[in-house]
């Protein structure tokens, strides 16, 4: 393109040229005839001829009818007709040095009044030369261009392929059941990599799903097994004796609380998985946790006077409502999970506190108990979903309580701590705090 | 009374049937929503009972038709679904209440009575009476015996149900949710906890107890056994 345009302009900058010269060695040339006739032409024509200028110019002054030539360095007139303003273009015979080489010339001729008529022209060859020196490297550019190009496609092409193939290769990795596999990474922070960091992050949401619901059955197979079992034999064991219709009845009974139990447990496993595998923000509002909070306290206060423990609740300040966004039923009963544990596990007379307080953009709720706490080593891995549960399963409960909070916190993008309340336990709950929001001053309205 | 039990499950649909009418209802049966649909709206019931996912028309879909087609007998959506929005979707319908498989029989049967009893008597009521025990709505104002009791609001709220369900067997999860607004069940018994805080102010310095604890199923406020 670009060498095309260089060689389109030069020739024309070398045809203008061409032009000019001639016009004005034409214009030269009739000066003199005009002062000084047919003799001072011819004499200035010979005087050109045979000097310098005559290697590049051609001239022929010849009467009008195919009369021979007067003078000039041509040796007959040109066998082409000009155009409209006398322009012709033709090949000339060399001579001399030049001797049976064809060289193109461009010529200009004019009719002087005597009858006679003088062509003055130029040798093209520079321009010819140039024109074909401009076709050479054109057609080595292009030449060159399109072996690059081609190269260059194929390397393209062969990395674009190598790129995709580690696509289908991960693809085809998962497929074959190891759900770690992975998308690599370049780094050059192109568009693969930003699709190879799209699947990935999509090939780790599904594994999280996956490896939660694969949690969810190892759990129910593992806590429902032991209740299953105690019933079953519960039953057996009143049909294999002879009990009278009381035996019956108790055993029932007794069944019945097992299914209630299994139920119970079944039910937590069940929300907490669909609590892990819902998009954050869907039916989410905004909410005033100081509210949900004292209305758990509010629930849970006789429980904690029945046991001999105190439950004290300290709201935050009234001016800074602690808002944040999520599910009202969700973070009620986070909450509740947390004083229940706190009540659970705190012996009589223990002290229970409960607190919402705002700063820094953070919304946080603190249960903090003065009971036995849990062991520093233990706080990591109790966050740990599988750890969590086998640890807690030996306790009361269903112990699925801090799953279930775990679970919220996550869905609401807050951060669970577990702290050392020295003594006793301290569980935080940070919530990015929802500011203030459009919702409420609708509210108000 | 006679109930409409929509159910595709023939099993659970044989027991629901069985221990409805042991429990003195009589019960018509439907295996899909299109013959439910159809019984519900050209048959008169007291109630429906209706499972959420049915084969031919989704059981949601059968209570927004009867509904459209004017129809208001109570209903109650029975569902595997126990998500709170399932619930909400489902009383957004138009169904009465909501109730998450699997259910207590006796949770079944308790909320059943609530929806029957819902028609009968003014639903303004400005005060309520079982025996000797008075409650005022607008005085936020309760006498036994014309001796004044001081409740907290929340005790207020709890003994205003079971009065509202005078005689009927109310469950723990109905006064969660209708007291609380909680519709999860908390791993302590806390409903025990203010039950047995509201007697000890209603039943506690008099002769015959009102609130009475049915075995396996909930509580019963009534004038005697």
């Amino acid at each position: 393109m670009v060498l095309g345009l260089v060689y389109w302009t030069t020739a024309a900058l070398i045809d203008q040229q061409t032009v000019t010269a001639i016009n004005t060695e034409m214009a030269g040339l009739r000066d003199i005839y005009r002062r000084g006739g047919v003799n001072a032409l011819i004499a200035a024509i010979d005087n050109r001829v045979s000097g310098y200028q005559g290697y590049h110019h051609l001239y022929l002054l010849a009467p009008q009818e195919g009369g021979a030539p007067l003078v000039g360095n041509l040796r007959q007139w040109p066998g082409v007709p000009p155009d409209r303003n006398g322009w012709m273009r033709f090949t000339v015979e060399g001579e001399g040095d030049r001797q049976g080489q064809l060289w193109p010339a461009q010529a200009r001729l004019v009719h002087l009044s005597d009858g006679l008529r003088l062509l003055v022209g130029r040798d093209m060859t520079e321009r010819t030369g140039f024109a074909q020196i401009m076709e050479q490297s054109l057609a080595f550019a292009l030449a060159t261009s399109l072996v690059l190009g081609v190269i260059g496609g194929i390397v393209m092409s062969r990395n674009l392929l190598r790129r995709i193939d580690a696509v289908n290769r991960t693809a085809q990795t998962i497929l074959e059941g190891d759900l770690s596999g992975r998308v690599p990474v370049s780094g050059a922070g192109d568009e693969f990599d930003r699709l190879a960091i799209n699947l990935n992050s999509m090939l780790d949401r599904m594994q999280k799903l996956i490896s939660a619901m694969r949690e969810v059955s190892d759990n129910i197979a593992h806590d429902l097994r032991s209740p299953l079992n105690r019933m079953r034999s519960r039953l057996e064991i009143t049909l294999v004796g002879k009990p009278d219709l009381a035996e019956y009845q108790r055993s029932l009974e007794g069944a019945l609380e097992d299914t209630d139990a299994i139920l119970h447990t079944f039910n937590a496993l069940l929300s907490i998985a669909r609590i892990e595998g819902r998009h954050a923000t869907e039916s989410f509002e905004a909410v005033d946790l100081a509210e949900v909070v004292a209305c758990t306290v509010e629930l849970y206060e006789p429980v904690a006077e029945e046991r001999g423990q105190t439950l004290v609740y300290t709201p935050p300040y009234a001016d800074h409502p602690p808002t944040v966004l999520g599910d009202r039923h969700l973070l009620s009963q986070a909450a509740a999970n947390l004083v229940d544990n706190a009540i659970k596990y705190t012996p009589e007379g223990g002290h229970i506190s409960v607190f919402v307080n705002v700063a820094l953009g953070t919304v946080r709720l603190v249960v903090a108990d003065d009971g036995p706490g849990i062991p520093e080593h233990f706080r990591g891995a109790v966050l740990n979903r599988f750890v969590r549960l086998e640890q807690s399963r030996h306790t009361a409960g269903t112990g699925l309580g801090l799953s279930l909070v775990s679970a919220v916190a996550e869905l609401h993008a807050a951060r669970l701590e577990l702290k050392d309340n020295d003594p006793g336990l301290r569980v935080e709950l940070h919530f990015p705090e929802r500011a203030a929001p459009p919702a409420q001053a609708e509210a108000a309205q | 009374m006679r109930l409409l039990v929509v159910e595709d499950d023939a099993e659970a649909a044989a027991y629901l049937a069985k221990g409805l009418r042991e429990s003195g209802y009589v019960v018509d049966h439907a295996d899909n929503g299109m013959d439910g649909l159809y019984m519900a709206t050209n048959e008169t019931y007291d109630a429906i009972v209706l499972d959420r996912m049915l084969p031919r028309l989704d059981g949601l879909a059968v209570v927004e038709t009867l509904r459209k087609a004017g129809k208001q007998t109570p209903v109650l959506i029975l569902s595997a679904l126990g998500e709170v929005d399932a619930r909400v979707q489902g009383l957004r319908a138009g169904g009465d209440d909501y109730l998450a498989k699997p259910y207590a029989f006796s949770e079944l049967l308790a909320r059943l009575e609530a929806l029957l009893r819902r028609g009968e008597g003014p639903t303004q009521q400005t005060r309520m009476q079982v025996g000797d025990l008075e409650l005022d709505l607008l005085g936020r104002h309760v006498t036994r015996a014309g001796k004044t009791i001081t409740l907290q609001p929340r005790e207020f709220r709890l003994l205003e149900y079971l009065m509202r369900h005078a005689g009927q067997v109310v469950t723990r999860t109905m006064l969660l949710e209708n007291v609380w607004d909680y519709h999860f069940d908390p791993q302590t018994n806390v409903i025990d906890v203010h039950v047995s805080r509201l007697r000890q102010k209603i039943d506690k310095d008099f002769d015959t107890a009102l609130i009475h604890t049915i075995r396996g199923a909930g509580y019963c406020l009534r004038e005697s056994d």
